[in-house]
């Protein structure tokens, strides 16, 4: 999974916001903060994470979870923690 | 970071906080509620310029607040800091900022020992676990004990239902379940029989509690510390925010010799379900006390007694006809050094609803 691409990761990330906040996944792009999901609030930030790592097999700790603020560092987090995956 | 300390000046937005979306409330906040959060968390006797209460503060809009209440313990004798965390409330228009993530992770990197909550309801302690927080089961569970169960029956009609019928119909009810109630209390063969205690009562004092919580720690690790003026501040706060009830009722018990078998504190409530803050004594008086603490409540008109199971004495309570739930309010903990939460998941404290955030609460 550590050689995903943009698109591709864009589109598993897209995923879980579905299964977090069931909205049209469409809607979020690279650009997305949560203000611009309504129920992207702490809690919805922590049910959130709980679909990415099921989306992506991985385990996010506090500091990760404080760093994913939107959505493209959501995505450099998810690929920095794939590629640590790929590493071991 | 939006996150800083709470200042005095910051209170009049805390409050209205506090009151239209914690407690969901309209009209104006009540000036009661600053005088409140101006003596928790300002004037309480354990303040600690380290261990501050924080808000979320866009640009001059404070956004969010999460209430710290220091208190002192001991672990075998060395002292450990907790910050207690509570009165957490983020502002609907401001919750997409993760206000309320902020403010938590800046509350868990504190100075303190453990961080602790004794009341997180079950949102609260899913966001918590996902940060770090452990469940203390052991200080979880609750017990109920029915002293007037037809009361309490038409206490939850009206309660749970919003229906003018079903208001109605328990109004009209009562009479016929007082009498029940009463026949209750009196028949032999009844679970709801209420038997004077042979045990001596008498108002508890400040000095008295502080003697009685020394006695009765034993065996314990973690115990919290008391002096005079942080228990007597404690109790007349509790006495005057009503924050359970209307009136606290503080009694020692004493045997025939006059020698200390045991205490409690609880809101007495006619009418209503009484919130026990603390139960002690000495261990095999306690079923004794459990009959003195139901016949005393019953006799005040509360209809239920709800508290925490110390759970060495669960066999008793649940032999007085209590029964036990999980709802009510969860304890969470958090620490770097696993050794405190392994004493607390353990049950391996002296721990109340006296010694945490419950009994600062504010009542309405």
């Amino acid at each position: 999974m550590g050689n995903l691409s943009t698109e591709e990761l864009l589109g598993k990330v897209r995923t879980a916001f579905k299964s977090a906040f069931d909205i049209d996944p469409q809607t979020i792009t690279i650009d997305t903060v949560p203000s611009d999901v309504s129920s992207w609030d702490s809690m919805g930030h922590v049910t959130l994470a709980s679909s990415l790592e099921q989306a992506f097999g991985l385990t996010f700790d506090v500091d990760d979870l404080m760093a994913m603020e939107n959505v493209k560092e959501i995505c450099r987090i998810v690929q920095s923690k794939l590629g640590q995956v790929q590493g071991a | 970071m939006p996150v800083r300390p709470l200042a005095k000046d910051d209170i009049p937005q805390v409050a209205d906080l506090y009151w239209t979306v914690l407690r969901e409330r309209k009209g104006p906040t009540p000036p009661a509620i600053q005088s409140f959060l101006q003596e928790l968390y300002f004037t309480n006797p354990w303040i600690d310029s380290t261990l501050p209460s924080l808000v979320y503060d866009e640009k001059g809009k404070i956004a969010g607040f999460l209430g710290v209440v220091p208190r002192k313990m001991s672990l075998r004798g060395e002292s450990v800091r907790i910050a207690f965390g509570g009165n957490f409330v983020v502002a609907p228009e401001f919750r997409t900022t993760l206000a309320g993530l902020h403010l938590l992770r800046t509350y868990m990197a504190g100075g303190q020992d453990l961080s602790q909550t004794d009341s997180a309801n079950d949102t609260s302690r899913a966001l918590l676990e996902r940060l770090g927080f452990t469940t203390i089961m052991p200080f979880s569970v609750h017990w109920v004990r029915l002293l007037r169960p037809a009361n309490c029956l038409t206490y939850a009609m009206s309660h749970l239902s919003e229906s003018t019928l079903t208001a109605a119909l328990a109004l009209a009810c009562k009479p016929f379940c007082s009498a029940v109630d009463s026949m209750a209390a009196r028949l032999s063969s009844s679970p709801f029989r209420q038997r004077e205690s042979q045990l001596q009562a008498a108002e508890l004092d400040v000095e008295t509690l502080l003697c009685c919580l020394t006695e009765f720690r034993g065996g314990y690790s973690l115990w919290p510390e008391y002096d005079a003026p942080t228990l007597t501040w404690l109790l007349s706060f509790m006495e005057r925010m009503k924050g359970h009830g209307d009136g606290l009722r503080k009694l020692v018990l004493r045997d025939a010799s006059g020698k200390t078998v045991g205490w409690y504190i609880y809101y007495r409530t006619p009418g209503g379900f009484g919130e026990v803050a603390q139960i002690g004594g000495a261990p095999r008086y306690i079923k004794d006390i459990l009959d003195h603490l139901f016949h005393d409540a019953w006799s005040h008109g509360v209809i239920a007694l709800h508290g925490i199971v110390d759970r060495r004495w669960m066999a008793d309570f649940s032999e007085k006809n209590c029964f036990f739930t999980c709802r009510g309010g969860w304890m969470v903990a958090h620490s770097r050094k696993p050794n405190f939460l392994e004493l607390l998941t353990s049950g391996d404290a002296f721990l109340s609803r006296l010694d945490g955030e419950w009994c600062l609460a504010f009542g309405i």
